[in-house]
């Protein structure tokens, strides 16, 4: 591909010696892209094509190769919920470089959620949490794009937020709200990954069209919560947040689920990690 | 027979001392519930040796259990 953009990208970019790539800064690629008319994450996904690192993901680079980049500038998420798992999730995720994370959530924050919520601030209490997550995404990670839906996903907007995506996140609160996701996401043929907590107890877990799993936790919606009686602590929502990105991760760079039809459960009171077949 | 439990989250209080609980043979997972004090209602998910299983499946000598109440915190 040649055209302006690569000329000019050309003529900017840089060359780290000790990793052997080529790289342009973001101040360089912010005034390509507003010269190309390019957003920043198309821009970003010109430089990769053209053997050349945008610096803000430079370290990323060989853990995750140029082609793999790619799969994940272009890719498109649905995270569902902006609380406790959903902050940590959009955080590494939008690190990452996952280009375009629609994010849902009708909340705001209150006190109560400053021990575990990680885009939770006294500044922005009683703000809508999806907009505040995606305000902090764009400072962060300028390079993609995180779309604020501020409102709750229910069967009727669902078919909207869906279109398009590649892979769903749970990262709802509650047991109610979660089986209308999962079935609308699948009847779709778009894989969930998903995540819960109750005191120092993560489970994660993935669910396709072909291999429910989790999801089995929560057939119950009237079930009573583990998590009211053990509260949420921050170690096991940052946990669970974690291995959920890592899940996601490996579906959008290799097709893959680890935790398809299955449960990782970790109990961080005894240290015990345990995967379970839950199909 | 001799098999071993885990309770986890809302239910750890149930795991037996030593985790190990004697059971007549030919017992399920409800026969299990019941011994350790608990009703199907309380639990959300059992697995035995890593595989779901339902109330009625029978245990065998040596059989490792896990049981899990509803967990929904996000």
């Amino acid at each position: 591909m040649s055209s302006s953009f690569e000329t000019g990208l050309e003529r900017v970019c840089g060359r780290d010696e000790q990793r052997r790539v080529r790289t342009v800064s973001l101040s360089e690629l912010k005034s390509l892209c507003a010269r190309e008319g390019l957003s920043l994450r198309e821009g970003a996904l010109r430089c990769v094509a053209h053997g050349v690192e945008p610096l803000p993901l430079l370290k990323c680079l060989h853990g995750v190769e140029p082609q793999g980049q790619a799969r994940l500038l272009g890719a498109s998420v649905l995270l569902v919920g902006a609380g406790g798992l959903g902050g940590y999730v959009l955080e590494l995720l939008a690190r990452f470089g996952v280009g375009r994370i629609d994010v849902a959530d009708g909340d705001v924050f209150e006190e109560s959620n400053l021990n575990r919520q990680l885009l939770s601030s006294v500044g922005d209490l009683g703000r809508n949490k999806a907009r505040v997550g995606a305000e902090r995404a764009a400072r962060i990670a300028p390079l993609v794009e995180v779309r604020p839906l501020e409102f709750f996903l229910d069967r009727s907007n669902l078919p909207r937020a869906l279109e398009g995506v590649g892979v769903v996140v749970d990262a709802l609160g509650g047991i109610a709200p979660r089986m209308a996701l999962h079935d609308a996401a699948l009847e779709r043929g778009i894989p969930v990954v998903a995540g819960a907590v109750a005191g120092w107890t993560a489970v994660v877990g993935s669910e396709t069209a072909g291999k429910r799993g989790i999801s089995l936790m929560w057939g119950d919606a009237a079930a009573a919560d583990a998590e009211h009686a053990l509260g949420s602590l921050a170690p096991a929502v940052s946990l669970a947040a974690a291995l959920m990105a890592a899940e996601v991760s490996r579906y959008l760079l290799h097709g893959e689920l680890a935790l398809a039809g299955r449960m990782l459960h970790a109990d961080l009171a005894t240290f015990s990690f345990e995967i379970y077949d839950v199909e | 027979m001799q098999v071993r439990i885990k309770c986890f989250a809302t239910l750890s209080d149930h795991t037996p001392e030593g985790g190990v609980l004697a059971l007549p043979a030919g017992g399920t997972v409800e026969n299990v519930l019941t011994a350790i004090g608990l009703v199907p209602e309380d639990v959300k998910l059992v697995f035995v040796n890593s595989k779901h299983a339902e109330m009625d499946a029978p245990l065998a000598d040596g059989d490792q259990l896990g049981i899990f109440p509803a967990v929904g915190g996000g």
